[in-house]
């Protein structure tokens, strides 16, 4: 059997950046990945033109061997909430894609940090649980996680996270819409705050982007980062990186220490793998999965002594505005998002409700695609035709708003992810969901449409509408999450399993309460700093380390 | 070394002596010219329908194939014909003496470029449907995906004045 000293379930992200690390500093590494690795991006931007319905997956079509949740309308017949075998009341819809660089291939690739507060909900506000970490302790590890992925921000704006360095780029411009939504906005109050759209923090190299709008599902000139750009690194310093190549079972062996690890390729032969330490960083559904299929095969307890391996599922539940301007502002030009309006995320409110985070987008309501619907309608409903419609098109769309709202929702162990008895291609099972949205997120939800309505009367809006559905953020976190007790938590602050010595879980997943804020930055911080703590047992110093950022954990 | 002309000249010969050889030839080149004729009317009533005058023809072959293959035959040529014979039509007028759902698929396929997902179009040229589509013309804006060009901080500044 092959050894290691490190193997990595998921070349995602958080798979990623930690195979690149401990590569770099020459250990040896093996990340294996479910889904295949493309390349080129000629190619996959030929997928995304070619695909008359433009969503998110377009140029990274599900395969049955290694199935992902296939993205579309709340409730949608197709829509990635059929991946899941939902057990109820609500229908779970985050989206996530299975292929060599993980959901990065397609994210938005906005970086907010979480708030101070956020690592401490309970303490602050009574709800939720507090992290076993504070924001002090993390605050090294987003700067090294902000280096890495290139995040571009304006150092002049508080965020409401104190930073001990500057973002590597310089903020991208705001749009025409974002100034236009602000020159409206003038004096307008609410929950007695001025609501102003700011510049938002974002994994893209601005001097690079070329505003091709197309930042989920990819971007044509690499401006937008993808965690392809640490694979390639990782396998530049050593990694093996394997793609089409399924883990099904981790084993636990003597001392309860894990001793190797069996998957499938794609064309169903089955191997083992032995290593030192294990890293799970198959994302917040796909690890509790197989850590629950790996119980199942031996009957014995994997990670799970808590029983809360799958539980604790989480979103960032959405509610969405849109609506029709009186005047053109400038929808269809530049990055998708670009400002937010982040002064209703935290207040004593949150003792009650959560607090919310809305962003702008400038997509119009093609995004990620083209006007279609727009046009259809000036077309169909409108009659138009001739020079009448070509005036209409280029009028019409430009004056297209979709706000955003995320809210938090609070760790509920009733919502959790468990095996289904729907098997894919390869004989390993989808995942069975029980959702339900709480009424901590609903009352955000219900403030962020009060917010919607203000903008849109702001704007003149001649149509406007708070969407009925909640729609999901594609945030899945929670389900293996991190505490000190290990009653009650699946790693502790290292993010070691509670359970077994040498096993490690990355990922949003191990988060405890989520706060508003998008998780990948956060989860990206936590890798490295997993990274080093991983170099460190290994008898190694990392980079980071000798940069002076670290503190050891 | 042939000119051009007197290579026309030449075809025109062979194509002679080939309706004399072959009594048949005369009906398929006389088929084939009348859907020369049918097809460039469909790029004339395309452009008279979209609102615009540069269309790219050879998605035209694509739109015009596509539309030969999923709608009714007789229609579609009733519209060309309705349309050869007025003109002066305006669209709106058009689509009220003709097939106002086909009319409207026209525009649609121009602006959209959405060719039925039935058939078995190559990536390219689906690509090239959507990279050509007219809705983001009419906006003065490149298809979202397709670089500016130019970069969103110069972009961005322009749009400030
Ligand atoms: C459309 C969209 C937009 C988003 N935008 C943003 C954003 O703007 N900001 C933000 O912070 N977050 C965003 N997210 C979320 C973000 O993409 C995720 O938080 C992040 O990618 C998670 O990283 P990860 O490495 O933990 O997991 P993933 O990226 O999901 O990677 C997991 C990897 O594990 C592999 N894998 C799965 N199962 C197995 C197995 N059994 N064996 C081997 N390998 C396996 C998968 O193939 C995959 O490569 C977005 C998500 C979506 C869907
Ligand atoms: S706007 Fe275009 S160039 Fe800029 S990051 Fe997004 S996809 Fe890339």
């Amino acid at each position: 059997m092959e050894q290691y000293d490190v193997v990595i379930v998921g070349a995602g992200i958080a798979g990623a950046l930690v195979a690149d690390v401990l590569a770099k500093k020459r250990f040896s590494v093996l990340a294996l990945d479910a889904g295949p690795e493309v390349q080129d991006r000629e190619k996959l931007l030929e997928r995304y033109y070619a695909d008359p319905s433009k969503h998110s997956d377009s140029p990274y079509p599900s395969n049955p061997k290694a199935p992902q949740p296939i993205p579309g309308v709340p409730g949608s017949p197709g829509g990635a909430a059929d991946h899941y075998v939902q057990t109820g009341p609500d229908k779970f819809s985050s989206s996530y894609l299975r292929q060599v660089g993980g959901t990065t291939r397609h994210w938005q690739g906005l970086t907010p940090r979480l708030m101070p507060v956020d690592f401490r909900i309970r303490s602050a506000y009574g709800a939720g649980v507090d992290w076993p970490l504070s924001y002090e302790d993390i605050e090294p590890w987003y700067v090294a996680a902000e280096r890495e992925l290139g995040v571009s921000g304006d150092n002049n704006i508080d965020y409401g996270s104190s930073r001990s360095a500057d973002f590597p780029y310089p903020a991208l411009s705001q749009s025409p819409l974002d100034r236009a939504l602000n020159q409206a906005l003038k004096g307008a109050i609410f929950e007695g705050l001025p609501i102003k759209a700011i510049p938002q923090s974002s994994a893209r190299d601005s001097r690079l982007c070329q505003a091709s709008g197309s930042c989920t599902p990819i971007c044509p000139v690499g401006a937008r980062y993808d965690a392809l750009t640490h694979v390639n690194r990782a396998r530049q310093n050593g990694a093996v990186i394997k793609e089409k190549s399924v883990v099904n079972r981790i084993v636990v062996g003597e001392n309860g220490r894990i001793s190797h690890i069996h998957y499938k390729t794609w064309d169903s032969v089955e191997h083992k793998v032995g290593g030192k330490y294990f890293m799970l960083s198959a994302n917040a559904i796909e690890t509790p999965k197989l850590l629950l299929m790996s119980a199942q095969a031996a009957n014995v307890n994997v990670a799970n002594s808590s029983d809360q391996v799958g539980r604790n599922l989480m979103d960032h539940p959405a509610q969405v505005g849109v609506a029709v301007a009186k005047k053109p502002l400038g929808a269809y030009l530049g990055p998708q998002v670009t400002s937010v309006f982040n002064a209703f995320q935290d207040g004593v409110f949150r003792k009650e409700r959560s607090g919310f985070l809305t962003y702008v987008f400038n997509s119009g309501f093609g995004y990620p695609g083209g006007p279609d619907n727009s046009v259809k309608r000036l077309i169909y409903e409108q009659g138009l035709s001739g020079k009448s419609l070509r005036q209409a098109v280029a009028d019409q769309p430009r004056r297209e708003l979709i706000l955003f709202s995320q809210t938090e929702m609070l760790g509920n162990p009733d919502n959790r992810v468990t095996l289904s008895k729907r098997l894919d291609a390869l004989g390993m099972p989808h995942p069975s969901v029980h959702f339900s949205y709480d009424d901590y997120s609903k009352a955000a939800l219900s403030k962020a449409q009060d917010l919607h309505q203000l903008v849109f009367d702001k704007v003149d809006a001649v149509f406007n509408l708070n969407v009925p559905e909640i729609f999901s953020a594609d945030h899945m976190m929670g389900t293996t999450r991190m505490g000190t007790d290990p009653k009650t938590s699946v790693v502790d602050a290292n993010l070691r399993s509670h359970d077994h010595d040498n096993l490690y879980i990355a990922g949003s997943g191990v988060f405890p309460s989520v706060g508003t804020a998008n998780p990948t930055l956060t989860l990206a911080a936590l890798s490295l700093r997993l990274a080093d703590h991983l170099a460190d047992k290994l008898g190694g110093t990392s980079l980071i380390q000798k940069s002076g950022l670290y503190r050891k954990p | 070394m042939y000119s051009r002309r007197s290579l026309i000249k030449r075809m025109i010969q062979c194509c002679a002596m080939g309706t004399l050889m072959y009594p048949g030839l005369n009906i398929v080149l006389a088929r084939e010219a009348k859907q020369v004729r049918k097809f460039e009317l469909f790029m004339d009533l395309s452009r008279h329908v979209t609102g615009f005058d540069d269309l790219n023809s050879e998605l035209g072959k694509h739109y015009y194939q596509d539309l030969i293959n999923h709608s009714d035959p007789g229609t579609l040529s009733e519209l060309l014909t309705v349309y050869s014979e007025n003109k002066d039509l305006t669209p709106a007028m058009l689509m009220l003496k003709t097939d106002q759902p086909l009319v409207q698929s026209v525009i649609q396929l121009w602006y959209s470029g959405w060719l039925t997902p039935v058939d078995h179009t190559p990536d390219h040229i689906k690509a090239m449907a959507y990279t050509e589509s007219l809705a983001w013309k009419a906006m003065g804006l490149v298809p979202r995906g397709v670089p500016k060009g130019q970069l969103w901080q110069a972009i961005a500044q322009q749009t400030l004045t």
